[in-house]
């Protein structure tokens, strides 16, 4: 199945970024739940899961151009950039399924809602960062220019939890 | 035989005839006396009264007036002046009013219970709150006629401005007359005559505080305690942290002061879900079709039930000799609310193990700064992605040219994989 999907980039693109709107459902939809009491002063699961799947299509488009931008900023020339989103969407979906299954406690309880709301997407972030790197590095750099990936990758990841977990 | 056991069936048959048409009788009758009942009960009528003498309950005008009326009821109930009617101003305008009658204790240093109940409205607002104030009422009435000595400051608040969010309740507290650590209990009530079923709301956790009541309920209606918040909204309309839909009543204002609640009210809870009813007709909460007459449609007379079943239980509670233990107590069964503690201290820990990240992801880089001087710095083209190549679509026959070189036929020399 795995031989076959690498041989395959398109059908594997697709699943891809089919997998990273489903996992971005799984970890926002009580935040788009909100949203609709909000809006609406009663809950609706439905409008809920669509308006996060719409904002998930959205950063699924979203998120190739970020890296482009990323890897162009720090220079970094050598990596396949279709190949790379393509990994970038996996791992980005897996730390959204972590998050999701975490967020999951909030069903049970309503005292972790707040540590969680700022814990969880952090947990969740720093695994799928770190297996992302690892797999990236191994891959495109070598002993020699890992070096200057691994700087621009976490100071890139620092930045981001910082604006996102931090002062959001 | 036969004969026997048919004439033994057909008496039977008709004393269970008899039976049923004296049940079926005692039941029209006792229907009958309910609709009849109710009308005639001193709750119903004060409902009816004051909704129809009140009919403006949501403008400052029509609640200060409210507030007077209010005021004249609670004072003829104890015979004596003794309901204040405290107005709040906001740059120099006049904005809210609440109703207050304090029942204080000989000891001086007694702590203080509150009980409240709103009385602006939406609308005619019978079930949203006239149906609080009536139970209110009838506390009072109760306290008034039992004339015992409490060992705490009694404070019953009929607040203004709920419905424009809490106004009456916080300007209560931004003004009250001495420490709010001395505020052992507030219990609000908030409607209590229209939903499914009747529900106490003290902590999302077992508490003493909630058994002690419950195990004090009177009436004909039973008490729940709420389920416990499963399904909550991650936002903070009030300050808890994170919201549900019971949040949006009198008891918030004292609750964010780490003053232990006891709110009542009736609806239908579970999950992430409050509604009133799960009959859609009955759900009037806050608009023009909560009235008196839809009241009486949607419930007969059993709201009237519910009211006396909240007012009986509250005055037994408050009256019961073991109570003040329980309410003194109760500030330690809190839940932690603390909006620092919720909204920041997260924050700043996720920064705390940041930095310590950085320490690691600092170490780390020494350790591939090392490899790399020692490394070999080979040439990576590795992918996880590969174009097929023809050997992987097509099998070639390599002996082709050797066998039959005057065929130009493009499937002697290659073939599709099956």
């Amino acid at each position: 199945m795995i031989e076959k999907l690498r041989k395959n980039f398109n059908l594997s693109n697709v699943l891809a970024r089919t997998f990273f709107v489903l996992a971005f459902v799984f970890a926002n939809w009580q935040n788009a739940l909100t949203a609709t009491v909000l809006v609406l002063n009663s809950p609706s699961i439905w409008l809920a899961f669509a308006v996060s799947a719409v904002l998930g299509i959205a950063i699924m488009f979203l998120l190739p151009v970020l890296v482009n931008f990323a890897l162009n900023l720090a220079k970094i020339y050598t990596v396949p950039r279709a190949e790379y989103c393509l990994l970038a969407h996996t791992f980005f979906a897996i730390g959204y399924i972590i998050c999701g299954l975490l967020r999951l406690v909030n069903l049970f309880t309503p005292l972790m809602i707040v540590w969680g709301g700022v814990l969880f997407p952090f947990i969740s972030s720093l695994i799928a960062a770190i297996l992302f790197f690892k797999v990236t590095a191994k891959l495109y750099f070598n002993d020699v220019t890992v070096l200057n990936y691994y700087k621009v990758f976490v100071i890139a990841y620092f930045i981001i939890v910082f604006v996102l977990e931090v002062l959001w | 035989m036969k004969k026997i056991l048919f004439t033994a069936s057909s008496i039977c048959l008709v004393l269970a005839l008899c039976f049923a048409a004296v049940c079926g009788t005692c039941i029209t009758v006792y229907a009958e006396e309910a609709v009849a009942d109710y009308k005639t009960d001193e709750a119903y009528i004060f409902m009816k009264e004051f909704i129809s003498e009140n009919p403006d309950r949501s403008s400052v005008i029509g609640e200060k007036q409210t507030a007077l009326y209010l005021k004249n009821k609670f004072d003829a109930l104890f015979g004596e002046e003794i309901a204040t009617v405290k107005s709040y101003d906001a740059e120099g305008k006049e904005i809210v009013c609440n109703v207050i009658v304090e029942l204080k204790a000989k000891d001086k240093t007694a702590k203080t219970i509150v009980v409240g109940a709103h009385f602006d409205a939406v609308g005619q607002g019978a079930n949203d709150n006239a149906g609080g104030v009536t139970a209110l009422y009838l506390i009072m009435k109760k306290l008034a006629a039992q004339n015992v000595e409490l060992p705490f400051n009694l404070m019953l608040v009929a607040f203004g401005g709920e419905e424009d969010g809490m106004i009456g309740s916080n300007y209560f507290l931004q003004n009250y007359n001495g420490k709010l650590s001395d505020i052992l209990l507030a219990v609000s009530l908030d409607s209590i005559a229209n939903g499914d079923n009747l529900y106490l709301f003290c902590e999302n956790k077992h508490t003493a505080l909630a058994d002690f009541i419950l195990s004090k309920a009177q009436g004909k209606v039973a008490i729940a305690e709420k389920p416990y918040a499963q399904g909550v909204f991650p936002i903070d309309f009030h300050g808890y942290g994170y919201y549900e839909v019971i949040q949006g009543s009198d008891h918030t204002p004292f609750r964010l002061q780490d003053i232990p609640t006891a709110l009542f009210f009736s609806g239908n809870y579970s999950g992430w879900g409050y509604v009133e009813s799960l009959n859609p007709e009955k759900n009037t909460m806050n608009t023009n079709s909560d009235t008196l007459e839809a009241l009486e449609k949607n419930n007969g007379g059993a709201f009237v039930d519910k009211i006396h079943t909240i007012a009986d239980t509250v005055s037994a509670t408050l009256t019961a000799a073991d109570f003040a233990p329980v309410a003194e107590n109760a500030r330690t069964e809190l839940v932690n609310n603390d909006i620092l503690f919720n909204a920041w201290w997260a924050r700043l820990m996720v920064f705390g193990v940041s930095l310590l990240l950085a320490l690691f992801a600092w170490l780390y880089y020494r350790k591939l700064d090392k490899k790399s001087v020692l490394g070999t710095a080979e040439v990576k083209n590795d992918r996880v992605f590969s174009t097929p190549s023809a050997d992987n679509i097509f099998d070639f026959d390599d002996n082709k040219d050797k066998k039959d070189k005057s065929s130009d036929d493009i499937d002697d020399i290659f073939t599709f994989k099956k």
